[in-house]
Parts: C-alpha cells; sequence; structure tokens
C-alpha cells in the first residue's frame, strides 16, 4: 500500500474524561486506517466511544477530555507534533464532520446562503458574484431545488432533510479528504435517510473523498461501507470488510448484535438477545468488558483483556474462545 | 386473517377519527380521518413518517388528546368525547405505553410506587395486596423485586421500558397502545423487550397497537400493518401481504427505503427514491396527499382524494393501486 494511500492513520488512541464521579475511560486504544476512497462504517451499543473517538481527531472534546495516541496521521502529516495553529489549518482543509443534528450546527440567525458562503470565503477566498455562483452550486450539488432562492432562507424554513444538505454543502466547500459523518441519518425518515445516503454515495464517487459513517444501523453500514468497525467499551472489538463482518462475524458481540435486529426481508422468529447492559466505564471489570455479557464466556476472559488478532484477509477480532461456525442471523 | 374472515366483533373499532389542533392561518390536521379494526389477542403495527399522526391517533383514543370528530368503539362502547369518570373506567381496559423511558417515568417516585400506582388510584389495591400485586407484576416482566425501592434513573433504557409496561399491565387491560416502545433502546436492549412484548401478548391474549417508525421490528412483532401518511391510513393488510407486495406507492417507497442488515441483499435491491419531503399538516385537502411526491401521480390524484377500497384482501387508498 502506497503512503499517500492512507487518509487517516491511527495508532492507539486513548480518550480520559475527568468526572466527579472518576475517570471514564472514554476509548481505550482504537486503532484504525482508511484509505482514499474508502468508506468505513463504524458500529456499536450507545456510549461505545464512536463519537468521542472521532471528536479527538477533530479537537472537539472538552478541556476535561486527556487525549493520546501513538499515531495520528492525516493525509501522511503526523498531527502529533504539531502547533495547535497547525492542526487547526490541515483539519480545516482535511476532514470536515457532521452531526445528527444539523441545527445544533447552523446558526439560526444566519440565511443558509450567508452560512455555505462563509464556508467559500474562508477556503477559497471568494468574492462578489464568484462567491454568490458558488453557494448556488453549491447547493444545487446537494440536491436542493431552486438554490437560487433558498439561499435567502434561514434554517428553520428548512425541513431536517435539507438541513442535513446544508450542512453536508458546507462541509464539502472545503473539499476535505475524509468527511465524518456522525448519525447522518438518525434523525431522519426512513426515506429522506436513503436520499441523503444516496447523495453521500454520489459524492464519495465524484470526488474520490474517503468517508467514516457512524451509525447504529447494520443495514445501513450493510448497504453503504467498504469496511466496518464494531467498537464496545472503549475498544474496537471486530474489524473486517462489510460482507466479511456480516458473514463470518468472529466477536460474540457482533454475532449478538446481528441475531437481535428484525429483518425486513424475514417475517417474525424470536429474537436472540443480548442479555444485560453494557459496563460502566468508570468501573471497568477486570478481563474482557463484553463477558459478563457473553453467551461463549470462559473462566480465562474474566482474566484479561483480549487484543484485536487476525483472523486472516485483513479480519480482526478481540476475542480469545473458538466460536462455533456462525450459522448466520438466527 | 382476512378482514372477511372475522366472524367476531373487534374488541376496538375505530371510524373517522379527526384530531385538529387550532393553529393560524390553517388547522393542522394530524389525523384526518383515521378507520382501523383491533381484534381481541392481535397485533396492529401503525407505521409511517414523522408527523404523520401516528402518536396522535394513539392519545385520542385513552383521552390525553380531544378528538375532533369520529367514534372509537370498545366492546360496542364509545370511548371518544367522555368525561374524566367514563375515560377512567376506559383506561382499566386500554393502556398506553410512551416512547422515552427516560421521559415518562416520575423520577421521584420507587419503582414499586410507579408500577403499583394504577392500582392504588382506581382503590383496586392496598396494603399488604398492593405490594404483593406489585412484586408480580414486576416478575412479570423480568425486573428482580429486590429492586422495588429504587429510583427510575438507577435502571437502564430498557429496564425502565419495562418499568413502563409493569405500570401499564397493572390494572389488567385488554389493549396496550405502544407509542415507539423500543424506539429509545439500543439494539442489543431493544430485542429484550420486543421479546417480552411477544411473550405478554401470548400470556395474556393482550391486543397491541404497535407505533414504530422502523418497518423491520413492526413486521417482526405484527400480524396486520396499518400504512399511515399525512393524517390518513393509506394501506392496511396482514403484515405478510403488506410487507411483501405493498400496493400503495407510498409504502413501496417506504419499505424499499430501509435499509437490510445484509451486505448481499444491499448490492441487489432497487430503491425507489422520493422526491421532496412531506408536505405540512396543515393543507387545505386537495386531491391525495401523496400526490407532490408520488413517482405515479395522474393528473385524478391531483384533484380527487382516493377512498380507502378493497383489494385482495386488503385496504388501498389510491387510484391505481
Ligand atoms: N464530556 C464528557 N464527559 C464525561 N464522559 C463523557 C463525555 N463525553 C462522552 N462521555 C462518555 O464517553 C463514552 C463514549 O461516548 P460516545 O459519545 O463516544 O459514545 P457513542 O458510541 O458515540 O454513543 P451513541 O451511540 O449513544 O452516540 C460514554 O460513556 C459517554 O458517557
Ligand atoms: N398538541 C399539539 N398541537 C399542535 N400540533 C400538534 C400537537 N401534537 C401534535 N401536533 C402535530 O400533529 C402532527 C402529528 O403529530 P404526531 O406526534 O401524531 O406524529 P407522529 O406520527 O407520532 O410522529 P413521530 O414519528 O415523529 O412521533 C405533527 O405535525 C405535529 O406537529
Ligand atoms: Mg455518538
Ligand atoms: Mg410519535
Amino acid at each position: 500500500m502506497l503512503a499517500g494511500d492512507t487518509v487517516l492513520d491511527l495508532g492507539d488512541l486513548h480518550v480520559d474524561f475527568d468526572t466527579d464521579d472518576g475517570v471514564v475511560r472514554a476509548v481505550r486504544g482504537v486503532s484504525y486506517s482508511i484509505k482514499r476512497g474508502q468508506t468505513i462504517g463504524v458500529v456499536g451499543e450507545s456510549g461505545s466511544g464512536k463519537s468521542v473517538t472521532h471528536l479527538a481527531l477533530l479537537d472537539l472534546l472538552p478541556e476535561t477530555a486527556t487525549i493520546s495516541a501513538d499515531v495520528m496521521r492525516l493525509a501522511g502529516r503526523s498531527m502529533l507534533n504539531m502547533s495547535a495553529k497547525e492542526r487547526r489549518s490541515v483539519r480545516g482543509n482535511e476532514i470536515a464532520m457532521i452531526f445528527q443534528d444539523p441545527m445544533t450546527a447552523l446558526n439560526p440567525f444566519l440565511t443558509v446562503g450567508t452560512q455555505i458562503a462563509e464556508m467559500f470565503r474562508l477556503h477559497h477566498g471568494l468574492r462578489g458574484q464568484r462567491l454568490v455562483d458558488a453557494t448556488i452550486q453549491a447547493l444545487a450539488d446537494v440536491g436542493i431545488p431552486r438554490p437560487e432562492r433558498r439561499i435567502e432562507d434561514y434554517p428553520h424554513e428548512f425541513s431536517g432533510g435539507m438541513r442535513q444538505r446544508v450542512m453536508i454543502a458546507m462541509m464539502l466547500a472545503g473539499n476535505p479528504e475524509l468527511l465524518i459523518a456522525d448519525e447522518p441519518t438518525t434523525a431522519l425518515d426512513v426515506t429522506v435517510q436513503a436520499q441523503i445516503l444516496d447523495l453521500l454515495a454520489g459524492l464519495q464517487r465524484d470526488r474520490g473523498m474517503s468517508i467514516v459513517l457512524i451509525t447504529h444501523d447494520l443495514g445501513v453500514v450493510a448497504g453503504f461501507a467498504h469496511r466496518t468497525l464494531v467498537m464496545y467499551a472503549g475498544r474496537v472489538v471486530e474489524e473486517a470488510e462489510t460482507s466479511a463482518l456480516f458473514w463470518n462475524p468472529q466477536h460474540p458481540y457482533t454475532r449478538g448484535l446481528l441475531s437481535s435486529i428484525p429483518r425486513l426481508d424475514r417475517g417474525s422468529q424470536k429474537l436472540r438477545q443480548i442479555v444485560g447492559a453494557p459496563p460502566d466505564l468508570s468501573a471497568l471489570p477486570q478481563g474482557c468488558p463484553f463477558a459478563p455479557r457473553c453467551d461463549f464466556v470462559e473462566d480465562r476472559c474474566r482474566e484479561q483483556e483480549p487484543l484485536l488478532a487476525p483472523r486472516g484477509d485483513g479480519h480482526t477480532a478481540a476475542c480469545v474462545v473458538t466460536l462455533p461456525k456462525w450459522e448466520g442471523a438466527v | 386473517m382476512g378482514r372477511g374472515g372475522l366472524t367476531e366483533a373487534p374488541l376496538l373499532a375505530v371510524r373517522g377519527l379527526r384530531v385538529w389542533f387550532p393553529s393560524r392561518p390553517r388547522p393542522i390536521r394530524a389525523v384526518d380521518g383515521v378507520s382501523f379494526d383491533l381484534a381481541r389477542g392481535e397485533t396492529l403495527g401503525l407505521v409511517g413518517e414523522s408527523g404523520c399522526g401516528k402518536s396522535t391517533t394513539a392519545r385520542a383514543l385513552v383521552g390525553l388528546v380531544p378528538a375532533t370528530d369520529g367514534s372509537a368503539l370498545l366492546d360496542g362502547k364509545e370511548v371518544l368525547h367522555l368525561d374524566e369518570a367514563s375515560l377512567r373506567r376506559v383506561r382499566r381496559r386500554v393502556q398506553m405505553v410512551f416512547q422515552d423511558p427516560y421521559a415518562s417515568l416520575n423520577p421521584r417516585m420507587t419503582v414499586g410506587n410507579i408500577v403499583g400506582e394504577p392500582l392504588l388510584i382506581h382503590g383496586l389495591a392496598t396494603g399488604k395486596e398492593l405490594l404483593l400485586r406489585t412484586v408480580e407484576l414486576m416478575l412479570q416482566v423480568g425486573l428482580d423485586p429486590r429492586f422495588l425501592n429504587r429510583y427510575p434513573h438507577e435502571f437502564s433504557g430498557g429496564q425502565r421500558q419495562r418499568i413502563g409496561i409493569a405500570r401499564a399491565l397493572a390494572l389488567g387491560p385488554e389493549v396496550l397502545l405502544l407509542d415507539e416502545p423500543v424506539s429509545a433502546l439500543d439494539v442489543s436492549i431493544q430485542a429484550q423487550v420486543l421479546n417480552l412484548l411477544a411473550e405478554l401478548k401470548a400470556e395474556r391474549n393482550l391486543a397491541y397497537l404497535f407505533i414504530a417508525h422502523d418497518l423491520s421490528v413492526v413486521r417482526h412483532l405484527c400480524e396486520r400493518v396499518a400504512v399511515m401518511y399525512l393524517g390518513r391510513i393509506v394501506e392496511t393488510g396482514p403484515s405478510e401481504q403488506v410487507f411483501s407486495d405493498p400496493r400503495h406507492p407510498y409504502t413501496k417507497a417506504l419499505l424499499s427505503a430501509v435499509p437490510v442488515p445484509d451486505p448481499a441483499v444491499e448490492a441487489t435491491r432497487e430503491r425507489i427514491l422520493l422526491l421532496g419531503d412531506p408536505p405540512s399538516p396543515d393543507r387545505e385537502s386537495v386531491g391525495c396527499a401523496f400526490a407532490g411526491r408520488c413517482p405515479i401521480a395522474i393528473e385524478r390524484c391531483r384533484v380527487e382524494d382516493p377512498a380507502p377500497e378493497e383489494h385482495e384482501g386488503r385496504m388501498v387508498a389510491c387510484w391505481q393501486p
């Protein structure tokens, strides 16, 4: 693999939060990389560290967070030894992030056009008519009808799906190498979700962008991501090519997830359920954090936390138990 | 189970339910002529996009919002437009479970008090009897009765939803209106609650109106399904039929938009991408509400509103089903 082929390289990222109840170990050694033009899906339980991992990349965490990593390279440049200013400029140009609720990221008092234009001014120094044209084109690119009229509107005059398009238009103004989309469609209806995913897939094709798609919906991952990471209690517990992950899941949590979701293309049968609840990150048990909920748990699981180990073909999983052959979900 | 095959009168028969909210310049027609039957022991799924009127339909049936028009007969007796005393009697038989297990439980009450309160309010049990029945209810939903004196914030989302369900079961209802009971839960916890609902139904012959926006969940749990769009039901029928062979173009688009957790299926599936967003619910009704986004709309759809008609065992409101 060529070095220039890797957009993001992350090694042993840790994030701790100082809280009144002690130290919350939100991210505990996450490593992964993304190649140019690739889409990575990130799934996992609520609170497993999906957002915090990526907020750390963008320096968007509060001061109570302590971040450390061995490797943090963006487009071939290490961000670890950079000054804060250098980091900001690299980030501004190379990574962009969109969130579940675009309303919180948009300014309610400025027109949509003004907010998009600001991005083009910032990144490309455009002014005058060229700035107006670029703004209108950006709205058109994300599929907003009559963009020349809509630039005058305020965010509240847009529907949820349209606001998400506006966010995407703003982020694309900087021509980022990497787009991190944190549950971009969770607040949207399925038909609108399909529109947005279709838009992202199209943009990726046209611009060769890399995308990290954080979601709790395994269906979205199945249709959209080349590779998928599964997170549990602040760690990546499994990573594989998406089809391999679905056909041959190697971690009991991944198996549990796949068997506990009802499927639209199947009738009703009793769902397998994962018993219990995820652990408290400020008081993690010894050993594997999934052990208390695991169907395959052995004594040694409670002694030492397993590390990600290769399973062939770039598939990795953090489990020491020899699992029975996977017969498919249910 | 086709509609024609029902010899027994339905447990709950809703006809022409309208709930309009006053608003300027035009009222919001949140529910605009909804009719359906719910048989004893049956689960009817109510699906549709955000804002189409699912919650309002359920809330009207338990008197949480006033119905503007229409009727709902429970065993032949009207449950809409009632005074407070009659409403109370209805509530013993029809109970609602809410979406958000975090917001819908009183944070200052212990779990035991939350679950037992309806029995106390309705004067059905006190003292030791109340305690016993509360413990029994907790056991039924898989909550450890030792947690009786704990407060809601000490429980996980799935456990809180069990508390809500135990409370709803306290009065021995025949109908549960479940408003997105698993939407706020993690996938791994969602299955626990869905399995519990299926077990309770089998044990108690409960009828569920199961509101959800997750169609996979509905297909899993419901014998019949009603698809709502902008205050109306556009298609109703047995789940198997509706899911495998949808007739209304909105149902088709909705089903095609649901992602399936299987890369092989996803790679070959055809999507019907709808243009635009749902129209606003204060629109004046001229023509079919879906016409503006419908891929097969014809002139007639824009001027004449289709009434639901029987099509191979289901009701479809479309000029070209
Ligand atoms: N500012 C903070 N202070 C303390 N703890 C935090 C803070 N932000 C996040 N956490 C904790 O870090 C853990 C990881 O959170 P994160 O938001 O990354 O989860 P997630 O996987 O994105 O979950 P979800 O699916 O719910 O979005 C959680 O346990 C969360 O409570
Ligand atoms: N008390 C109210 N006053 C005014 N409008 C209301 C009121 N309650 C609901 N509405 C409106 O009625 C319409 C239907 O709302 P409802 O909550 O029934 O939708 P829903 O189908 O349950 O949506 P969701 O899937 O988002 O829960 C919406 O446009 C909503 O804004
Ligand atoms: Mg998150
Ligand atoms: Mg609702």
